[in-house]
């Protein structure tokens, strides 16, 4: 790659989403400020090697990719009104503007995960304008076919423009409902990594979804659960490397393979929050991943307590994964995997038919009640339901040991 | 919604699935598939085809072509189908990435289109 590419590379992975950020909160439009930005980049490609990389890359594009905009909107007023013609600047007088920009990034996240936008759509909606991933590959990451993505986000971006909803931040009556979306949609990205077997790609995307949570933190650094995902992502992150060879349950997990300073990182930010005295499901979330990660350290896992910070997150958000999640925690702190298995059961039956995790925790818990032709039965539906490689070797392991498990004189 | 997931495979994994010892761990995954779409309620039938033993018919302008397979243009061959019944194509999609074929070979998810109801 020649240095005009290899700049404009950087240029767009270092800077796009401040820049697309700015100019759809100035034009409160964001498919027109990405068309102009999408033109701008092209642009740079084609002069950059011929008139040298400018000092500036980032105000380069952007004041070309305002040009753009200013165009495709006098042509639009031209049409509308042509006696306007004299009151719109010369676009070549423009020059580079060098001021800092400011970061607009947030409030372009909180306009993808505004409540008028469908929900399933503000993780891709926010893949898309703040880190610049392409409606192809964010259709693979959700499974879904890319021709539909593609027109769900075009839906999308001309109902905040139609609508014209609000680039500013919201108000105090919102404030806690607006960040929670943000903040879930954030999460949601993280999470579509899981479902991927390609570990660049995963790994990838799991790191954008940091990126997002990490600047959501430290521009709100008041917000508790902003601190509190950031602190479920690193510690997430921080045991990544243990699972990228094989996979293994936390219990199993070698903490010598952790990330010790991520986990400090998510320990302190924890401690943070808590000072808010402002319990939510993501400072819970990570309460409950630090206290097993440090289990794992102790070599003893809290369950008990571990089992009251699940209480406490099924008050505030009872999903169906927090049920299930629940269900095997307070198995092991009685124990009594029956205990669990009636929890379990509880969950409406058409919920969990297909979900993997359902499937792997009453398996877990039924080979822990000694009901191994049942728990070999779960592991096989589990095993059905999971695309994972790593994961799905796992499982065929455990299926293995419950079958023989429940042969006779086994 | 109805769609039929049509099975791919290159001819290589149809050799290993049928041989009884290397094939008995891709067939019991193909088992707990189709279990696990039973379980789901969404499978309304499902058969698996002798990939190897195809025939195309073609009549030209009164003339009649018969040729066997395997044919040569496709690299991989039509294992099996099966007809699921799920809420949109976002599902179908989901159990067509659960197929054990899909790490292997591919699978094509169809909608299938609604046919009138006939005339009384």
């Amino acid at each position: 790659m020649n240095g005009a590419a290899a700049a404009a590379e950087a240029a767009a992975r270092g800077s796009y989403g401040r820049l697309l950020a700015w100019l759809a909160w100035q034009w409160r439009d964001v498919a027109a400020a990405e068309d102009a930005l999408s033109d701008a980049f092209a642009a740079a490609l084609e002069r950059w090697p011929r008139d040298g990389v400018p000092d500036a890359p980032d105000a380069w594009l952007l004041t070309a990719a305002k040009r753009r905009l200013l165009m495709a909107a006098r042509r639009q007023r031209l049409a509308d009104d042509p006696a306007l013609t004299v009151l719109w600047p010369d676009e070549h007088a423009a020059t580079p503007d060098a001021a800092p920009l400011p970061d607009a990034r947030l409030r372009l996240l909180f306009v993808c995960a505004h409540p008028a936008i469908d929900p399933g759509l503000h993780s891709a909606l926010m893949l898309q304008t703040v880190l610049g991933l392409d409606a192809a590959r964010i259709a693979s990451a959700f499974l879904v076919k890319p021709e539909a993505m593609t027109k769900r986000l075009v839906r999308a971006k001309a109902k905040i423009r139609d609508a014209g909803l609000r680039f500013e931040e919201p108000d105090p009556d919102e404030w806690p409902e607006r960040l929670a979306s943000v903040l879930d949609a954030i999460y949601g990205a993280y999470t579509l990594h899981w479902g991927l077997s390609d570990d660049d790609d995963a790994g990838e995307l799991a790191g954008e979804a940091r990126f997002l949570a990490e600047l959501v933190a430290s521009q709100l650094p008041g917000e508790p659960e902003a601190l509190g995902l950031a602190a479920l992502l690193w510690l997430c992150e921080a045991r990544r490397p243990g699972r990228r060879a094989r996979y293994r349950p936390l219990h199993e997990q070698d903490p010598g393979d952790w990330n010790a300073t991520l986990i400090a990182q998510a320990n302190a930010a924890l401690h943070e929050a808590a000072m808010h005295r402002a319990p939510g499901p993501f400072q819970l979330e990570a309460a409950i991943q630090a206290a097993h990660t440090q289990g794992r350290i102790d070599g003893r896992v809290p369950w008990k307590g571990i089992t009251r910070l699940h209480e406490r997150l099924l008050e505030i958000a009872p999903t169906v994964g927090a049920r299930i999640a629940h269900a095997v925690a307070l198995a092991h702190a009685l124990p009594d995997p029956r205990a669990g298995l009636r929890l379990l059961d509880a969950i409406e039956a058409e919920r969990v038919a297909a979900h993997q995790p359902w499937w792997a925790a009453r398996a877990h818990l039924l080979a822990m009640a000694g009901a191994h032709p049942e728990a070999a039965l779960a592991y096989g539906r589990a095993l059905a339901l999971t695309v994972e490689p790593r994961l799905r070797a796992w499982l065929m392991e455990r299926l293995r040991a419950e079958e023989a498990a429940a042969r006779p004189g086994g | 919604m109805e769609f039929v997931l049509t099975f791919h495979q290159p001819a290589e994994v149809f050799e290993i699935n049928d041989d009884p010892v290397r094939g008995a761990e891709p067939m019991q995954a193909w088992r707990l598939y189709m279990d696990a779409m039973v379980g789901a309620g969404v499978l309304r039938g499902a058969n698996r085809l002798e990939q190897f033993a195809g025939t195309a018919v073609r009549v030209r302008g009164g003339k009649r072509q018969v040729q066997d397979g395997p044919f040569a243009e496709t690299k991989e061959l039509l294992g099996g189908y099966a007809l699921i019944d799920v809420a949109s194509i976002d599902e179908a999609l989901k159990w067509a990435e659960r197929c054990p074929g899909s790490a292997v070979g591919v699978t094509m998810v169809w909608p299938v289109r609604p046919t009138p109801k006939p005339a009384q």
